[in-house]
């Protein structure tokens, strides 16, 4: 097994909540004890609904944000001790895309000045040089060089998801956090980026972290997948099992909530009823529990929260019982 | 049974700020049958949504207006040629509207209660107490749980969800025959969009209502509509029975488009594009609309924009027979031969 470029242990991120008008003050546990690995070249799937932390996560792994605690290892190297000259070079090798490029982007910043101001950041390249690769790297997200000079707001949104992707490639990085780069793209247009974001990483053997609230977008692009609820994993397994047979309950509510233009498929679609607890007060025991429609659960889900486990070799589940399921 | 709700050739153009002329929606018909949920399909900029506002005149003239030959024929009367009161009593009272973002249309410091009870108060002229007495009757009937301490909560202590609940019991507070809504999952995560969908179909069920659900996801379609119509480029391109229309898609489009959507029940394969960019609202191509990005153009798509044409079936599937409720607006369904394999 090849030493894994991305290694995350237990991280904690939980931000305090100011209490206002005498109450106390409360603490939102955005990611509450996250271990995972990111082997080079693969992508891992990170997929959650609204407040189930997968944003923070992806933000405390570029430190973008720091962690409460915990420890993230990147090539080796202990990520969170980086500062000043070694932060930067860890920087230039992980890069962010993400969800709203339209908000990514300097609306002042050209095209140009877009993808060439983080190679002036980091000294890699400047004047005609930049402006050399800028114009290649354009062309390797599909667009044309004459678009150098336009402004974000004369881009389509599929333009501008493929500029900011030109932009996180022009330090030439190894890793990349996708946060829902397509979900505000039209179908036709997601369809694209998601193949470009395939082709890419083919080409550059590029290791992403793919966040998304979309299990098939995931799908299309992940070889393994977790699976967060409330800041914490609930199953982390290789793919074509988890969307084959999940082994949480949640995993499972998610896959048959999941829109379906199968004309044949069923459709009844409450899997699960309610809504995701307060992540200031989350539940005693499973969170998922209060929703969890398991024909197994019982009062042990309400006193004691499951681990997740190793319930098959390389599936892993946050579920008393979820041999059973 | 007649249809509750029968648009014919409704055209609303506008003067953008550059001077140039855009025609968003051009030239659409549509019916709704009491019960009945029709998906209004499409991408950003075919119109979809501006159809929906001007359904209800909701369109800002200047800069945009509702070309006069059209007509909305809605309980007896045109939508397009009311005013004053009886316009009024037709937007919310007769056909009311649902947005996508629930949090954008609710007043922040107006309770819950109070919003629904104004709305059964406009619409019902009923005092204050039945009023209110009306609001917890209606957030119960959109499943809102304990609709008594609903009322008295104000927005920012819903959910999305429980947000988009209320703004569809403040719809149903008029007591619409029609119901708009427009993107009303979109915002939402998928196990909430799921008990909403549901919602609707319970209500349009229960009630007899009428829904022209408005989605760019024809996942979202197949879940909830009876039948479908594909929106591109202002123009409605296909339309039928929702599982035969998925089942199979006889305009390019609508086939593109359901090859673009990554799927769940599918082995993961590359996934097809189509070439090229939407057209924009005020440089519609000529012929026919879809043709610079169709796969089976040929020159007679380049010269005559066809009609919505009925009796398409797809290729040798033919589950749909000569149904006249399918059309699409695509010469391969006068000459299916041309059709590239």
């Amino acid at each position: 097994m090849t030493q894994p470029l991305v290694e995350i242990q237990d991280l904690v991120k939980h931000f305090p909540l100011r209490g206002g008008w005498g109450r106390r003050r409360q603490l939102v546990r955005a990611v509450d004890g996250v271990s995972l690995s990111i082997t080079r070249g693969e992508t891992l799937g990170l997929v959650g609904e609204s407040g189930s932390g997968k944003t923070t996560l992806g933000r405390c792994l570029l430190r973008l944000q720091e962690p409460t605690s915990g420890a993230v290892r990147f090539d080796g190297r202990d990520a969170l001790a980086l500062r000043g000259a070694d932060l930067r070079r860890l920087r230039r090798r992980m890069q962010p895309v993400f969800q709203d490029a339209t908000q990514a982007l300097n609306p002042r910043l050209s095209v140009g000045g877009a993808i060439t101001e983080p190679m002036l950041v980091h000294g890699i390249a400047r004047g005609a040089v930049a402006r050399e690769r800028a114009a290649a790297l354009l062309g390797e997200v599909g667009l044309d060089a004459q678009q150098l000079a336009s402004y974000p707001h004369q881009l389509s949104g599929g333009q501008r998801q493929r500029v900011g992707i030109a932009r996180a490639l022009s330090v030439e990085p190894e890793f990349l956090v996708l946060d829902e780069p397509v979900s505000s793209l039209d179908v036709s247009v997601g369809a694209q980026v998601l193949n470009l974001l395939a082709d890419l990483q083919g080409r550059r053997g590029l290791t992403y972290l793919l966040i998304a609230h979309d299990l098939a977008v995931v799908r299309y692009l992940a070889r393994r997948v977790a699976v967060m609820y409330l800041g914490r994993l609930v199953e982390l397994a290789p793919a074509a099992d988890l969307y084959q047979r999940p082994l949480h309950p949640y995993t499972a509510s998610l896959l048959a909530a999941a829109p379906n233009p199968d004309p044949q498929a069923p459709r009844s679609h409450i899997t699960v009823a309610g809504e995701p607890p307060s992540v200031t007060a989350p539940p005693v025991g499973c969170a998922f529990r209060p929703r969890c429609t398991h024909p197994h659960k019982d009062a042990r889900c309400g006193e004691q929260r499951p681990e997740l486990q190793e319930v098959q070799p390389g599936r892993w589940a946050a579920c008393h019982y979820a041999e059973r399921w | 049974m007649s249809p509750v709700l029968a648009v014919h050739d409704l055209t609303t153009t506008f003067r953008t700020t550059d001077g140039e002329v855009a025609r968003p929606v051009d030239g659409v018909s549509l019916t709704l049958e009491p019960g009945e949920l029709l998906a209004l399909v499409g991408e950003s900029g075919c119109g979809k949504t501006t159809l929906a506002l001007s359904l209800l005149r909701l369109i800002p003239e200047p800069p945009g207006w509702i070309d006069p030959a059209g007509r909305v024929a809605f309980g007896g009367v045109d939508v397009l040629r009311l005013e004053g009161e009886a316009l009024r009593r037709v937007r919310g009272g007769g056909i009311a509207m649902v947005f996508q973002e629930p949090g954008a249309s609710l007043n922040p410091v107006l309770t819950v209660g109070a919003q629904v009870a104004e709305t059964v108060q406009a619409h019902r002229g009923l005092a204050r107490r039945p009023a209110r007495e009306r609001a917890r009757e209606l957030l119960a009937t959109v499943g809102l749980s304990d609709p008594d301490r609903r009322l008295d909560q104000y927005p920012h202590e819903l959910s999305g969800g429980m947000q988009q609940r209320v703004m569809i019991a403040i719809a149903l507070a008029g007591e619409p025959r029609v119901l708009i809504a427009d993107e009303p999952t979109t915002a939402l995560d998928v196990t909430i969009q799921a008990q909403i969908l549901n919602l609707l179909t319970d209500l349009k069920r229960r009630l007899g209502l009428a829904v022209l659900f408005i989605t760019h996801d024809l996942g979202v379609a197949a879940a909830v509509a009876d039948r479908i119509a594909v929106m591109y480029a202002g123009r409605i391109v296909e339309t039928g029975p929702a599982r035969e229309l998925l089942a199979h898609p006889v305009h390019p489009y609508t086939e593109a488009l359901l090859a673009a959507v990554p799927r769940l029940d599918r082995p993961v394969e590359r996934l097809r594009v189509i070439p090229g960019q939407p057209p924009a609202a005020t440089r519609w191509p000529d012929g026919c609309r879809f043709h610079p990005r169709c796969p089976h153009a040929w020159e007679r798509c380049a010269r005559a924009e066809p009609g919505l044409l009925v009796g398409g079936t797809h290729g040798a599937g033919g589950a749909g027979g000569t149904d006249a409720a399918r059309a699409a607006r695509c010469w391969l369904v006068e000459e299916p031969g041309r059709r590239a394999s």
